[in-house]
């Protein structure tokens, strides 16, 4: 078990359990603002995951866009819309208990294939090919995706628009 | 590459169409914005003018040398097929919208979401990249969630709309899943790179290559909405405003099955003997229990989904077939599936139009408004009817051929138990397409009998459909043949 003693695989097991730690809490707990708490957790893991893997630049940025605006921006979100009512509380179902059952199933055959495969050996080569981090990103986003690039500017249009229509009280579009 | 190279490459013939709907989304958004409200109704026709010419691009390139731009996005044969269908259906879908916007208020930004959706299916169905085809993906979804909850007011649509947000989320994690394994023992995104090593893929990691299938096929099944992914379905579509529901039976399925059909096919051609077996199963599982929770159905648009549910698994069925050795084979395999998505589509956009018309007049969605339709209008139940025994695949339809094809297929490629389960289930589909048949014809009891009478947009929709459900089932050979004589992938 010589994987466990060196230093980014203890980091990564560490975080590794913090992220998931914080994604149960998002599932188990029964009031919306302590799941947007816990969200919060799991975005700061990813990042920390980034930044463990030598891609700072997307790690900060991570940072402060999910962990800092997006948890943020849900929290006022159910603060000013006023969701004091908890979940009920959960009961055990047949049908829960056949999903649990399906989950713990899938759960296993994924880390059963992805145990028994031998990866890659991990490349020696600087992933940012030589140039700071941020400029690789910069390269990738110009050079090899800049077509969906483009696309994404598209999907935040639709998702802008789409959210306003659907949140916006406007009389015209009263029905009949 | 040098900078320069982005100034040199075939962006018109490869991402024509793309750019030409791209352009006319953002006038119509910016006309939406300054126009007054009784001047927007033209914007509909700029809409369905933009489409058009999109649509006169996207034939062009049929005569195109294949050509790629920027390793992301090729025009091919391939492509040319499934964006011609994209656009048809487009087009089909906004004459439709046309005519429902003029009896229930919506908000009037649905014409440019339709655009910007058209651009993500245009994407799925030309891109040879994993992050362009998934951007493409979540743009056509994005948009689809907010135009099936576009009926604010209504609690079903609403409800249809976090449906369908939900599932779909799931879907695209799913398949992003799948999108990492490939990514990370190749370290490429570029299908075509990814096509020119396959082998040493799945022979080194032969268990991680068939978990990253098995996640995109099932993610992308959730889009399709095949069994046991479907679950949404008949809500989405009952809750759905009735052109939405054409639009997300029709060019979503197409767009998604371009893009199953490109992913996997590149991904894991050299793994395809392994594979593509496990796209039988889901077709004979879909095909069965889609055409059996049909059965007993009343409410059109819910028959109509679990028909659609059926109608993928008869397209699923060739993808199976890919598993033959015999690599001559797969260009008639294209053949069928597109041939099948095109008669899929006029019978289905038809359908759809004939049922929102009879169930708007008579107030009700239950398919005993049905009954003496054909007192009421001729024209429509004739249509109707043409419709739906082309979905069931009656023979001198478009549907018959389709399945006629894939049933060949079948047998000559020694997968003869997918071809007999297609009989039938197809079999048991004549059940509940002719329920509504006899409906249609059946004699009104009561003696007070109101005409039903279709606007002039609706007239020319049907007609169109009719025609190409007809059309098609006739004369096939006017779309096989520059299908069989296309070089299919770049």
């Amino acid at each position: 078990m010589t994987f466990f003693l060196n230093a980014p695989m203890i980091g990564f097991y560490i975080i590794a359990l913090f992220i998931l730690g914080c994604a149960v809490m998002l599932l188990s707990f029964q009031r919306v603002i302590y799941m947007a708490l816990a969200i919060g957790g799991v975005f700061i893991g990813c990042a920390a995951i980034y930044i463990l893997l030598g891609a700072d630049f997307v790690g900060v940025a991570q940072l402060l866009i999910y962990a800092g605006a997006i948890t943020i921006l849900i929290m006022f979100a159910i603060m000013l819309t006023n969701h004091e009512a908890a979940d009920p509380p959960h009961k055990w179902t047949v049908r829960n208990i056949l999903s649990a059952v399906a989950a713990v199933l899938l759960g296993a055959v994924l880390l059963l294939v992805i145990r028994s495969t031998t990866w890659p050996p991990e490349v020696e080569a600087d992933v940012n090919g030589g140039n700071s981090n941020p400029v690789a990103v910069g390269l990738a986003l110009f050079q090899n995706y800049t077509v969906p690039f483009e696309l994404v500017s598209l999907l935040l249009i639709v998702g802008m628009v789409g959210a306003v229509i659907l949140a916006r009280e406007r009389k015209e579009d009263e029905e009949e | 590459m040098p900078a320069t190279d982005l100034l040199h490459q075939p962006y018109g013939s490869t991402m024509g169409p793309m750019i030409i709907v791209t352009a006319a989304a953002f006038i119509v958004m910016i006309l939406e914005f300054l126009l007054r409200k009784g001047d927007r109704r033209w914007l509909s026709g700029l809409s369905l003018a933009g489409i058009a010419a999109a649509l006169v691009a996207a034939l062009w390139n049929f005569h195109h040398e294949p050509a790629i731009a920027l390793n992301t996005v090729v025009v091919d044969a391939f492509g040319s097929v499934f964006s011609v269908l994209i656009l048809i259906s487009a087009l089909l879908v906004l004459l439709f919208t046309l005519d429902y916007t003029g009896r229930t208020k919506v908000a009037s930004e649905h014409t440019y979401l339709i655009l910007f959706a058209v651009v993500g299916a245009l994407a799925m169905a030309t891109a040879v990249d994993l992050v362009t085809l998934y951007v493409g993906l979540e743009l056509l979804s994005v948009a689809s969630y907010v135009l099936v909850a576009l009926r604010r007011h209504s609690a079903r649509s609403v409800e249809a709309g976090a449906k369908y947000l939900l599932m779909g989320a799931v879907g695209s994690a799913v398949v992003l899943y799948g999108m990492s394994f490939v990514y990370g023992i190749s370290g490429t995104t570029n299908l075509i790179e990814l096509g020119s090593n396959g082998f040493a893929m799945y022979n080194n990691y032969p268990a991680i290559t068939v978990l990253a299938f098995l996640l995109m096929l099932a993610g992308m099944g959730f889009k399709l909405s095949l069994v046991p992914f479907h679950m949404w379905t008949p809500d989405a579509y009952d809750g759905a405003p009735a052109p939405i529901s054409a639009f997300l039976a029709t060019l979503s399925k197409t767009a998604a099955f371009g893009m199953l059909l490109r992913m996997l096919l590149f991904a894991f051609n050299a793994a395809a003997t392994q594979l593509f077996w496990w796209a039988g199963v889901l077709a004979a599982v879909t095909m069965v229990v889609g055409n059996l929770i049909a059965l007993p159905q009343r409410n059109m648009k819910r028959l109509l989904a679990f028909s659609s549910v059926a109608q993928a698994g008869y397209v699923l069925v060739p993808f199976a077939l890919i598993q033959t050795n015999h690599f001559n084979d797969w260009p008639g395999l294209f053949d069928s599936i597109s041939f099948y998505l095109y008669a899929y589509t006029f019978m289905t956009i038809g359908a759809f139009a004939v049922v929102y018309v009879v169930s708007r007049a008579r107030n009700t969605i239950d398919s005993d408004a049905l009954i003496g339709l054909y007192q009421r209008s001729p024209w429509l139940a004739a249509a109707l009817t043409v419709f739906v025994l082309g979905l069931a695949g009656m023979p001198l339809t478009a549907g018959f051929i389709g399945k006629f094809y894939i049933f060949t297929d079948t047998v000559h490629l020694h997968q003869a138990w997918l071809g007999v389960l297609l009989f039938l289930t197809s079999v048991a589909s004549f059940y509940y397409y002719l329920g509504w048949v006899r409906k249609i014809f059946q004699r009104e009891p009561v003696g007070d009998i109101e005409p039903i009478r279709a606007s002039g947009t609706m007239n020319v929709l049907v007609g169109l459909c009719v025609l190409g459900t007809i059309a098609l089932g006739v004369v096939p050979a006017v779309l096989l043949h520059p299908l069989l004589n296309s070089g299919w992938l770049y």
